[in-house]
């Protein structure tokens, strides 16, 4: 970050190519759409980029870079209310297909993530695919760790109701 | 027999985020009440399915836009600071100026200084003395003209 705060473009590349892939799957998943996610990507790097020379490191980098990318997919989400989680078309196709079931079971799940209330899903893609735990989640979002608890039961609850068929597969 | 665990702890426990005491009480629980156990295996289910949510991530690499990105930024930020310093150049040249005028001592009235002046010396400032003799001149032609005038009426008559 002290190499970035100096102008250094090198060290820039450096921590695009290694968070790069975590950032966009996070915003993917929030979003679900990869034009979006890359978008959120690129702006949530360049916030970086012009905050690194007050960088203070009170808080863990991925900690401060999961803040920034949910903030921006908050922003995102509220300029496009309606996200149709049109990226379910968009999945690409995998090198190697994996077999119809598992395909729809992929899509099964990430349209009932998608159909999740927007908060309940920022918490599920940080507590499930993200590994933070209640306090990082709160820290990330600003709401308070009950505030955490109580939409991730919620939002587990309703995932565990809609998905149950493909549970049982 | 325990309280049946409530649905935030379940979760805690799936995705591993209680201390080893917790969860050996937790656990103990579940081995006995099959509708905490239920409610923690379907749980557990769900977490495994969401595990299966991603599909392939798309090839992409962020870091040419970034860059490029962070250039322009850079570039225009750089504008900026030399399209402000130019414009604190000139605020405070303005501002020195008026300042500067508003110290400085009074000059001289200009009305006052005219009567100050006297007539004499108003005339010889202007030159208007050399002229004299030229006015008087001016009188001479006026009269000897004005005397012919006379001497022609006289004859006409």
């Amino acid at each position: 970050m002290r190499r970035i705060g100096l102008g250094e473009m090198n060290a820039l590349a450096l921590l695009v190519r290694r968070y790069q892939d975590r950032v966009r799957r996070t915003a993917y998943r929030i979003l679900g759409r990869w034009d979006m996610a890359d978008d959120v990507a690129q702006e949530a790097f360049l916030r970086i980029y012009r905050g690194a020379s007050r960088y203070q490191p009170t808080a863990a980098f991925p900690t401060w870079l999961h803040r920034i990318v949910v903030n921006l997919c908050l922003d995102a989400l509220k300029r496009r209310r309606a996200v149709a989680y049109d990226a379910l078309e968009s999945v690409p196709e995998s090198p190697r297909p994996d077999p119809l079931i598992q395909q729809e079971r992929v899509r099964a799940v990430q349209r009932e993530l998608a159909r999740l209330p927007e908060r309940q899903r920022i918490a599920v893609v940080l507590h499930r695919f993200e590994g933070l735990a209640h306090k990082d989640i709160a820290e990330v979002t600003g709401w308070s760790e009950s505030a955490v608890e109580s939409l991730l039961v919620r939002a587990y609850a309703r995932l565990r109701e809609r998905l149950q068929e493909w549970v049982e597969t | 027999m325990q309280a049946c665990v409530p649905d935030n702890q379940l979760i805690r426990l799936v995705a591993g985020e209680l201390t080893a005491a917790e969860r050996e009480q937790v656990m103990s629980h579940l081995h006995t009440c099959a509708k905490c156990r239920h409610a923690w295996e379907e749980l557990r289910a769900t977490w495994e399915l969401l595990g299966q949510a991603d599909g392939p991530l798309p090839e992409k690499d962020l870091a040419p836009r970034v860059l490029q990105a962070a250039t322009r930024s850079r570039s225009r930020k750089i504008r900026w600071i030399a399209v402000a310093r130019v414009a604190a150049t000139i605020m405070l040249a303005a501002g020195i100026g008026i300042v500067a005028g508003v110290l400085a001592p009074p000059t001289a009235p200009y009305a006052t200084g005219a009567t100050a002046v006297s007539d004499e010396q108003m005339i010889e400032m202007l030159g208007l003395d050399a002229m004299d003799a030229g006015t008087d001149l001016l009188t001479g032609i006026f009269e000897a003209d004005h005397t012919g005038s006379d001497m022609d009426q006289e004859q006409a008559l």
